[in-house]
């Protein structure tokens, strides 16, 4: 309104330039605030999208230096690292160039660090360079910032929790370029950009955080995967329990048809049709459960699929983790004397854990009747001079009945209730398919004692 | 009166165990069926003589105590002899709670089969015999007229002659006559004989 009153009056040469320069100036004006309006419009939205701090910077650059006047926008952040120096993130702008390989610092004992900049950031205070030619601060810098027609700058420092962390650089082609508008929108960015930085911490924490989670996850998902084969484990006994019913089965018709036989046999006269129908069933029946027998002998061959160096050690210690539970409960202790050093044999690693674990449910039956010492479980390993490691499981329970002890191998062999007698007998396939060997022996006091070695890598491989 | 051969039903999922029972079991005169399953069983019908089931006690789909208990609502009451292959503990005290005959492990010693079985078979046909018997009973009593069945309750209650002829208002020798085809329709040997028949008609002892 004010400009229209002056633009108004007629007859006054002076008057009208005078109201036409301060149209020029005002149209200037005008230009600056929406620049900066604009200029903050952009940095607001790419605050809130960014997705890097990198990014971030070079938006927030990119929208100061659309302002044709500056020549370079850049973000430095004050580092703490010896030599105090500012590390630029991210900078736009055609004279650009100049800051390649430009020396900026905050550290007060450093020439460089007492420029503009260092001052700055020292200062926690906005440092205008009005004329680049003039102005003594700007001296060290004049003649490499000539060529790019550097003639003002400003320097704003921003800060996150009170402290300065880092500054906006901005360069002009004119002097006096920069006026308290810009100053205020410059420090406006530098708070926005302090912000977004600890959103962008917030976030790697966050991000951090994620990473530590699912990696807690996978160690969960590990354990169970452990358990699973701890289950899979203990279903040993299962196992031996459906093949015991899978020969169990014809053996019972065979001896069923072996009595109607017999009873064909005793008639008079005998029905020898009869004799011979039962007869041919027993045989069939006889191939069922002999083939039984092979496909079992098959399954623990093909199943040795695994053929990796191991450490009888670790299959120990897993095997008595899993078994803790139970010894628990057993009210069982465990001594271990584990050779350290030991060379790895080579195997599967499951099927050494279920003759381990065989070995050690073994000598914890064995000794459930003891109530008059307490019940300890010995668990050794040593390396035997013939280039073999020794495993030998000793329980201070019954002991080996010497009666039968010569028949512990034997399928279907038992002294226990509700045993199977496939334990001993499968440990010690398994044992022997590896290369080694099985046997037990009485203990020096009380109980057995249960040994296995294993041919050392480096032999089994030759 | 002759009976039918009693039949033994074998339900086993195992060929080679069905196959054995029926050579044992024609080889000391029984009649054999043979099923794989349950539902194979139960498809069919049940013989006409006496018979005793051999049941294995884990069968694919309904187990045999999953039969048994079936049988048992259906008031279908056949002996039951379980066989296992496993040593099943827990089931076989249930199924001898239930009322199993018997409950072998295979193998099973042949004389042990044979001899449950004949306990089986003695049951049912005792419980055979028991519900023909009930059955001649109810149709004889039938054939009563609707007068001998009132003397007849009365008698059962220990009324005398005198008592009943008063009691449905005819004469003494009325009552006798009644009394005595009464005796004749029923097949009564003696007195105390009908009031046992009344009694197992489950006509009441205090009377009308």
């Amino acid at each position: 309104m004010e400009l229209d009153g002056r633009a108004d009056t007629p007859g006054d040469d002076g008057m009208l330039r005078a109201a036409a320069d301060a149209l020029t100036d005002t149209e200037a004006e005008l230009r600056r605030l929406n620049w900066a309006l604009a200029a903050y419009g952009r940095s607001s939205s790419a605050l809130i999208h960014f997705q890097t701090l990198d990014d971030l910077v070079a938006s927030i650059c990119g929208a100061i230096i659309a302002q044709e006047e500056y020549v370079i926008a850049a973000v430095g952040l004050a580092e703490s690292d010896p030599g105090k120096p500012v590390r630029l993130l991210a900078g736009a702008g055609p004279a650009l160039a100049y800051l390649d390989g430009i020396n900026l610092s905050w550290d007060e004992s450093r020439p460089e660090g007492n420029g503009p900049t260092g001052r700055a950031v020292r200062s926690g205070e906005s440092l205008i360079i009005r004329d680049a030619l003039t102005e003594p601060l700007f001296a060290p810098w004049r003649e490499r910032a000539r060529p790019f027609g550097i003639r003002s700058s400003v320097t704003v420092p921003f800060r996150r929790d009170g402290r300065v962390v880092g500054v906006i650089l901005v360069y002009a082609s004119r002097p006096h370029a920069f006026g308290a508008k810009e100053l205020e929108l410059f420090s406006e960015l530098g708070s926005e950009l302090a912000f977004a930085m600890s959103v962008a911490e917030d976030r790697a924490q966050l991000k951090a955080a994620e990473a530590a989670r699912l990696t807690a996850e996978d160690a969960a998902r590990e354990a169970q995967a452990e358990l699973a084969r701890a289950g899979r484990l203990l279903s040993v006994g299962e196992f031996a329990s459906s093949i015991a019913h899978e020969i169990n089965q014809p053996v019972a018709a065979i001896i069923t048809n072996g009595d109607a036989a017999l009873r064909w046999l005793a008639r008079d006269p005998p029905d020898l049709d009869e004799v011979r129908a039962a007869i041919e069933r027993m045989s069939r029946d006889a191939k069922r459960a002999s083939g039984v027998v092979a496909r079992t002998r098959g399954l623990l061959a093909k199943s040795r699929t695994d053929d990796a160096p191991l450490d009888v050690n670790e299959v120990a210690e897993e095997v008595l983790l899993y078994t803790a539970d139970e010894r628990r409960r057993s009210q069982v202790s465990v001594s271990t004397d584990l050779a350290s050093g030991l060379p790895l044999v080579r195997g599967d690693r499951i099927q050494l854990q279920q003759v381990m674990l065989n070995l050690i449910l073994n000598g914890m039956d064995a000794m459930k009747g003891v109530n008059d010492r307490p019940r300890l479980l010995q668990v050794r390993s040593m390396l035997r001079a013939e280039g073999e490691v020794l495993v030998e499981v000793e329980d201070c329970g019954v002991g080996l009945d010497p009666a039968t002890s010569n028949r512990l191998f034997e399928h279907f062999f038992t002294t226990k209730d509700g045993g199977v007698g496939l334990g001993l007998p499968i440990s010690r396939s398994i044992v022997e398919a590896h290369g080694g060997r099985l046997w037990a022996g009485p203990a020096s006091a009380h109980g057995a004692v249960f040994r296995f070695c294993l041919p050392v890598a480096a032999f089994a491989a030759a | 009166m002759s009976e039918a051969p009693p039949t033994i039903i074998v339900v086993d999922d195992d060929i080679s165990i069905r196959e054995s029972l029926e050579g044992l079991l024609r080889s000391v005169g029984f009649q054999v069926r043979l099923f794989g399953s349950v539902a194979e069983f139960l498809a069919g019908k049940l013989p006409e003589g006496p018979c005793c089931l051999i049941l294995d006690v884990r069968l694919p789909g309904q187990s045999g105590l999953d039969l048994q208990t079936e049988l048992a609502r259906a008031d279908i009451r056949l002996p039951i002899v379980f066989i296992t292959g496993h040593g099943d503990i827990p089931m076989s005290v249930r199924a001898m709670k239930a009322g199993a005959v018997e409950f072998l492990s295979k193998p099973f010693r042949e004389q042990d089969l044979l001899d449950s079985l004949a306990v089986g078979v003695a049951r049912d046909r005792a419980r055979r015999e028991a519900e023909a018997a009930a059955a001649e009973l109810t149709r004889k009593f039938e054939a009563l007229t609707p007068r001998e069945r009132q003397v007849l309750g009365l008698v059962a209650t220990g009324r005398l002659n005198k008592q009943i002829a008063g009691e449905i208002g005819v004469s003494e020798i009325t009552v006798k006559v009644h009394r005595g085809q009464v005796m004749r329709k029923m097949g009564a040997r003696s007195v105390a004989d009908l009031v046992r028949m009344a009694d197992r008609l489950g006509l009441a002892p205090d009377g009308p």
